[in-house]
């Protein structure tokens, strides 16, 4: 029995064009109402996979469950996930009201011309772009282009709105600003929404939970928090949010947290998702965030501080710790440190956190 | 899923398919075929021969051979020299400019090539405008007499062409990066230096089109030699016409453009070939 | 980028001037009063008048029309469905058909006409409108095909891929997408090519039967026994044909470019 709750199931799906995987085993769902974003560098997959989800692309292995029914086969008119392109892929031959009213005219179901003009508008209405309707494509900018084809995906109400790197094209301001109208949006619809993205401060502030992929598969998938807070691998801890890594020596687990050794020093870390027991004097990093380095003379760590950057009311400070880089991040204007300083610094008991090493070398 | 897609994709191509086959393949091997056939009263045999490639080096066939290439030669040598200023002229031009002079080759490109021709037997006949016009100006006596003579000729050649150069030259001219002449500019290169080294390099595709697209018709544009030439000229092109129409030797007209479109493919490949290079 | 300067527009002037000077001098001689052409007897349209009374230029016309869209028609139909088809088909040799059915482009007519002849006779097909539909066919196929598989390059896939996301099946989002992304390479390939048919004479006077005859037949066998000013008028009327083509033509691009 499906579990109804979920909208969407992905169990154990691959792909691979050629010699290439580019999905491996790849299963999880999403609740119905969710927001969740797959985060990923270029060429991990995340695109394939909507694809996949969309119908535009054919899994190899494994099932595609839609609301409880399997569209595995179907063709991609057949399922009731529309798509918002990368390239928003608006037709440009027609206006912007024949793209948005597209998907109600080739339906099935004929619905009145006064029904089609309510609900064109609606749509319209709901991304602000009323007043546009008899300009084509190429008449509008980059963002307006992204609202149309946001309208375009949503009019015929599907299930499950997927969105491939939709801000990607526009510059930051208007990226910031859709970001906002784009939570908004997805709450007032009640649609779930399956955004895809290589910008974690996107996926930070829309998202309910992240996936991250790396390699064709889902390293984590937690809400944002979690994520940020208890990052399973290195990948993961510097692709969401900056993170230091912290060499350490293993010493034992005493329940959720774990005495290592950084530096020489004993340091009491977090457990985090490590669920496996490590030897004794095995290496292991150690994901820290730099707004919780503390610098002050009363730490036991120290550092040469080898560069410093202020940039939007945010100072970085970067240093060096015995062969360690590590960034502290610090808000507002500090000018007591300047670069080639020796510093000292503290990171406070369970700031750190273990996490897996998929990077390869001793982080 | 995809295999119903092939199944569409190969019925799309059938058509097309089918008729190149039969209706383009099947008259060229069977040119070549015919090429070797024995000549028989007005029909042919089977029996297989070379005499029609011999008869080619005939010294009247030969001489027509050579009549030809020397027209289509200089009938390209003058396309090139006025169309290629003209079409990269013409597209360097603000696009107001540019559009226009492009429409307005684009007309004499759609009109048919012999009404366009009627116009200069009016003008080049004798005691035509040509002539009234120059000895208006007192530049000669007497009347010219232009029309019938291997220079009208070669000014239809060049009209009837010229068009087909103009928008080969405009369109490569027209993506022309004009900056990068301003950086051969900048970097030191004179006026004509910087002609040489990047504008003529970079619109040298659209000049060899240009080319190829002169240099083909112009070989079998015989009606232009026989309006404005008076018949006086006989090119390969009439040559063909008159064995297959009038002398009904079809196995020596299909040696004869067996031999033209050599000639023809050779001087491509060998444009074609620099371009690689390039 | 591009600054006018004035004495950049003396070459090109002097050249389009040359270019529309023979069709000027046939249009203003169409109205001369005059049988000949060295002097000018006043505005006259008789010669209008004439033409429209001779029953076979009227049928060369009526000819030259139904050849032109026959085959322009058929190649359209033909050149866009393989150039659709062409990527994803299996059939053996595709590509070398494909280049095949480009040669006619690169083959002098005079070349193209002669095998025609031959071949035809050889099949034993009746010359005439059918010989030539076929010839004109052949040599117009390449016109589209070119124009259509470069449209083909630069269409969007995605916006095919969007329409069937959104609900569209294969033909739908074939009829509703990507047709009519592709119609202006149709079009203007069409045009060329009706163009192409319209103005040709050689291929034609090899492949049609003694019957038939189409326009530029007719004005070249009547050009060489001596120009009349009824050519004249023809010629004007065909040249206001072909402008007025164009014009549309270019609107149509003119509104494609619009939203492409």
């Amino acid at each position: 029995m499906d579990d109804v709750s979920n909208i969407l199931e992905i169990r154990g799906i691959s792909k691979s064009f050629g010699e290439t995987s580019v999905i491996r085993n790849l299963s999880f769902s999403v609740a119905r109402g969710e927001f969740l974003t797959v985060l990923g560098s270029s060429g991990c997959g995340k695109t394939t996979l909507l694809r996949i989800i969309c119908g535009l692309e054919e899994t190899d292995a494994g099932q595609v469950i839609l609301d409880g029914r399997d569209v595995t086969a179907a063709e991609p008119n057949l399922r009731e996930v529309n798509t918002v392109f990368q390239s928003y892929a608006l037709f440009p031959h027609m206006t912007v009201f024949e793209n948005v009213a597209y998907p109600l005219r080739i339906a099935k179901t004929k619905i009145s011309k006064a029904e089609l003009v309510r609900r064109v508008s609606e749509a319209l209405e709901l991304v602000r772009m009323t007043g546009c309707e008899r300009r084509y494509p190429s008449a509008l900018s980059g963002g307006q282009k992204q609202r149309i084809a946001i309208a375009r995906a949503i009019v015929g109400r599907p299930r499950v709105l997927l969105l491939d790197e939709p801000l990607g094209a526009l510059d930051l301001n208007l990226r910031r600003q859709m970001q906002t109208e784009l939570k908004n949006l997805q709450k007032s619809l009640g649609i779930t929404f399956i955004y895809i993205t290589h910008d974690q401060e996107e996926a930070l502030n829309m998202s309910d939970r992240i996936a991250v992929m790396k390699n064709g598969q889902f390293l984590q998938i937690g809400t944002p928090a979690e994520i940020y807070d208890s990052p399973k691998t290195v990948y993961a801890a510097r692709f969401v949010g900056e993170a230091n890594i912290l060499p350490c020596t293993f010493g034992k687990m005493t329940g959720d947290a774990a005495e290592v050794t950084f530096e020489g020093l004993p340091l009491t870390v977090r457990r985090g998702c490590i669920s496996r027991e490590y030897g004794n004097g095995e290496s292991v990093p150690a994901a820290l965030r730099g707004e919780q380095i503390v610098i002050s003379d009363a730490g036991r760590f120290s550092g040469v501080v080898s560069d410093i950057s202020f940039a939007g009311g945010v100072m970085r400070i970067t240093f060096g710790c015995g062969g360690t880089l590590l960034t502290a991040v610090r808000y507002g204007l500090d000018t007591s440190v300047k670069t080639g300083d020796t510093i000292r610094f503290e990171i406070p008991a369970s700031a750190a956190v273990l996490c897996e090493n998929d990077e390869g070398g001793t982080a | 899923m995809t295999r119903k897609n092939q199944r569409t994709a190969t019925l799309a191509v059938l058509p097309m398919y089918l008729f190149s086959l039969v209706f383009v393949a099947g008259p060229l091997v069977y040119m070549l075929v015919l090429s070797f056939m024995t000549r028989d009263g007005f029909g042919f045999t089977n029996a297989f021969t070379l005499e029609n490639y011999r008869s080619i080096f005939n010294e009247v066939y030969f001489a027509t051979f050579l009549e030809s290439l020397k027209l289509a030669g200089i009938s390209t040598a003058a396309v090139i020299l006025f169309g290629y200023p003209f079409g990269l002229g013409a597209a360097l031009l603000p696009d107001r400019y540019a559009h226009f002079f492009r429409t307005a080759q684009m007309i004499p490109y759609f009109v048919n090539s012999l009404l366009r021709l009627c116009g200069w037997i009016i003008i080049f006949r004798a005691n035509g405008l040509l002539d009234k016009a120059l000895m208006a100006l007192g530049i000669t006596e007497e009347p010219l007499k232009f029309l019938y003579t291997y220079p009208a000729v070669v000014v239809g050649m060049i009209y009837v062409l010229l068009p087909f150069m103009f928008l080969s030259v405009y369109q490569v001219a027209e993506k022309l990066d004009l900056t990068l002449v301003e950086a051969a500019r900048d970097l030191g290169a004179g006026k004509i230096r910087a002609f040489l080294t990047v504008t003529l390099p970079l619109t040298l595709p659209g000049l060899k089109t240009g080319i190829i697209l002169t240099f083909i018709p112009s070989m079998g544009l015989f009606f232009i030699a026989s309006i404005l030439g008076g018949n006086k000229v006989v090119l390969i092109g009439s040559l063909i016409e008159e064995q297959l129409m009038r002398a009904h030797n079809q196995p020596f007209a299909a040696a004869l453009s067996v031999a033209l479109m050599l000639l023809t493919g050779v001087v491509c490949g060998l444009l074609m070939k620099k371009k690689r290079g390039a | 980028m591009k600054k006018l300067r004035k004495r950049a527009l003396i070459y090109p002037i002097v050249m389009t001037v040359l270019t529309y000077l023979p069709i000027l001098v046939v249009a203003v001689y169409s109205f001369n009063e005059s049988k000949l052409s060295s002097k000018w007897d006043g505005f006259s349209l008789k010669w209008y008048a004439e033409l429209f009374r001779d029953d076979s230029i009227l049928e060369a016309l009526g000819n030259s029309v139904f050849l032109g869209v026959t085959s322009s028609v058929l190649a359209a139909v033909i050149a866009t469905s393989a150039a659709l088809g062409m990527a994803k088909s299996k059939l053996p040799l595709r590509h070398w058909v494909e280049k095949l059915a480009l040669l006619p482009l690169i083959i002098p007519e005079i070349v193209l006409g002669m095998v025609f002849l031959a071949f035809f006779s050889l099949l034993g097909l009746p010359f005439g409108m059918l010989t030539l539909i076929i010839a004109h066919t052949a040599f117009c196929i390449p016109y589209i095909y070119t124009e259509v598989a470069a449209a083909l390059e630069n269409l969007d896939l995605s916006a095919v891929e969007a329409a069937r996301d959104l609900g569209a099946g294969r033909l739908t989002a074939f009829f509703t997408v990507t047709l009519p992304m592709l119609s202006p390479a149709v079009i203007s390939g069409m045009f060329l090519s009706f163009a192409m048919s319209f103005d040709d004479v050689i291929i034609s006077i090899f492949v049609t039967g003694v019957s038939v005859n189409t326009l530029p037949i007719k004005v070249y066998t009547q050009i060489k026994t001596g120009l009349s000013p009824k050519i004249n008028a023809l010629c004007t009327i065909m040249l206001a044909v072909s402008v007025l083509c164009l014009a549309i033509a270019g609107i149509i691009k003119k509104i494609h470019r619009k939203y492409s």
